[in-house]
């Protein structure tokens, strides 16, 4: 099971995974998907960035796979196959998030990075979770950072500012990079612990850990999904867009209780904080 | 306010599963376990009625089922469900994949986790047929995107030794077989009846492919099983039997396939294999016939 204490402290975790089924048929899909869309040109995931394609290319590509894999929707999957790891963490009420992030960081292009950022940042709590799975073993470097204990701040200062490269509502904006990224000030290289994993292993987080890649500097493409996993009873920001999370498991009180105001309707405005 | 309860327990519920009932295989086997007073339910994802459902393009709806087979005390599950048409398989190959690779596979892992002996029906389509009676050790050939499929899902229940027996069928004829049901009708019609002379199939009657797959059901058995016609015959011979069976003397023309776009198939036969006690046989092609004529409208 993750160490809690550890992830209290430091607010992240890595974990091994046992069931990879489903993460197994979402490396397929990349694979395939590259495949179909790029011919005999594509040779492995890792090497995705030697088939030396425009951006536009590669935006088109990240595109129509981030929705194949989200129609596919294996990240809800593999956690229902890991699912006592979950509850552990979060007890039996779980929601996961709709649709997952795709991620592909080809080495040295800023452009596919979100930066050094944190999630409460953007409409996300704190009462919030991030599972990053790399698609790919990552090489030393290639993996996410983060700022041990930054979760615990108190303060930091950010500058807001519009990125060129990302247009509000356009796909690379729905793929989950920011039009108007808020940059956190006086952050140092130093501070950044780069976590690469082996596929296999997830990294998760709290969303108010300060976190991200302003650029792969090793020499292979990084792959990863993430998705947010939270309690069904944790608050949320009201700045989270509606259906942002999706149930996924649902205790049997809570089953119960369900079950007993559909049957009697006119009882369910005396609950507070109902789902 | 109601104080009622619409949950009831059935004690003496059925213990197979049939998955995917509604297609030409699953309904035969419906049909052959009903003709032999055999009891069972089935999930649909249409026309549900005391059927259970089950949508394979749906996660949700897989892992519901999972939890009512746990929940109902089911011992055996048969599974059929798949997109059969290659034509369909190519053009939406995703949905393909993910309904007959995908979610069969964590249909089957999650049954298997259950305690549940499933029979995943497989296709000689594993195979390329270019040589006649392939043995169950040989190595994958498949050319078809439908057998590809097949091809991992098959590995993905040996890889991870599931509790599963895999069954690969040739060709299977029922009633009302679109080909011979035509033949017949031209016969009658006296139009002209072409079919190919390089198209071949080792063709096994519905009944005869239930009776294997209740066996092996019923034995419990993991493994391999290759289930198969006698003979490799082409389309345009199985017309011609079919033809003076019913003491026609109807001729049928026949026609290269390339000439119509399609690749010619040499064979279609696989070597009868059971890796368990199970008996199996070779079906003579005159069996497939009758058997055809049992169910079919067109008499003998």
């Amino acid at each position: 099971m993750v160490d809690t204490d550890s992830f209290k402290k430091n607010g992240f975790f890595t974990y091994s995974f046992e069931s990879l089924t489903s993460l197994d048929f979402i490396q397929a899909r990349c694979t395939e998907f590259a495949k179909d869309f790029f011919g005999d040109r594509f040779t492995t995931l890792a090497n995705y960035h030697l088939l030396e394609v425009s951006n536009e290319q590669h935006e088109d590509f990240q595109y129509a796979l981030f929705n194949q894999l989200n129609t596919d929707k294996y990240h809800r999957q593999f956690v229902l196959d890991n699912l006592a790891v979950f509850t552990a963490l979060f007890g039996p009420d779980i929601d996961v998030q709709t649709n997952l992030y795709l991620r592909i960081a080809r080495p040295s292009k800023e452009t596919d990075n979100i930066g050094i950022h944190r999630d409460t940042d953007y409409g996300n709590s704190a009462y919030e979770v991030s599972l990053s799975l790399p698609l790919v073993s990552q090489v030393e470097g290639c993996g996410l950072n983060v700022i041990p204990q930054s979760h615990l701040f108190t303060q930091h200062n950010v500058r807001q500012f519009n990125r060129e490269d990302v247009e509000r509502g356009a796909p690379k904006n729905k793929m989950g990079f920011l039009y108007a990224p808020k940059e956190i000030l006086g952050i140092t290289d130093e501070q950044l612990h780069c976590i690469s994993l082996p596929y296999g292993d997830g990294l998760g987080f709290s969303l108010g850990l300060i976190h991200g890649q302003k650029a792969n500097k090793t020499n292979m493409t990084r792959w990863s999904i993430d998705f947010r996993i939270k309690n069904s009873f944790h608050p949320l920001t009201k700045n989270l867009k509606a259906g942002y999370y999706t149930p996924l498991k649902r205790s049997v009180v809570c089953e119960m209780g369900d079950e007993y105001y559909k049957l009697n309707d006119s009882e369910r405005e005396t609950l507070i904080g109902e789902l | 306010m109601k104080l009622t309860s619409s949950n009831s327990f059935h004690n003496s519920a059925p213990k197979t599963l049939i998955i995917g009932a509604s297609g030409m295989l699953g309904k035969g086997f419906v049909d052959y376990l009903s003709s032999i007073g055999s009891d069972f339910i089935c999930s649909q994802r249409q026309n549900v009625d005391d059927d259970w459902f089950l949508d394979l393009n749906c996660l949700e709806s897989i892992n519901t089922l999972i939890t009512q087979v746990a929940l109902s005390g089911i011992e055996t599950v048969i599974v059929f469900a798949a997109i059969t048409s290659e034509q369909q398989c190519i053009s939406d190959k995703y949905l393909s994949q993910r309904i007959n690779v995908d979610h069969t596979c964590l249909l089957l892992k999650g049954l298997h986790e259950q305690g549940v002996f499933s029979v995943f029906v497989s296709s000689s389509q594993v195979f390329d047929h270019l040589t006649p009676h392939i043995t169950a050790n040989s190595s994958f050939s498949a050319t078809t995107f439908y057998g590809k499929q097949k091809v991992l899902v098959e590995q993905f229940i040996t890889f991870r030794r599931l509790n599963v027996a895999i069954v690969r069928l040739t060709k299977v004829i029922g009633a009302g077989f679109a080909l011979f049901d035509s033949v017949i009708r031209q016969a009658k019609n006296k139009e002209t009846t072409y079919l190919f002379e390089d198209y071949c199939a080792a063709p096994i009657s519905i009944q005869h492919a239930s009776h294997a797959l209740l066996q092996v059901l019923s034995s419990r058995e993991i493994g391999l099983y290759q289930v198969s016609g006698e003979v490799d015959i082409s389309y345009a011979e199985m017309g011609s039997h079919l033809l003076q069976f019913i003491g026609s003397k109807h001729l049928v023309n026949e026609i290269s396939s390339k000439s119509k776009g399609v690749s010619p198939v040499p064979f279609g036969s696989l070597s009868v294999y059971s890796s368990s006690s199970v008996q199996l046989y070779q079906q003579p092609f005159s069996e497939v016939l009758e058997h055809y004529f049992s169910q079919s409208e067109y008499k003998k």
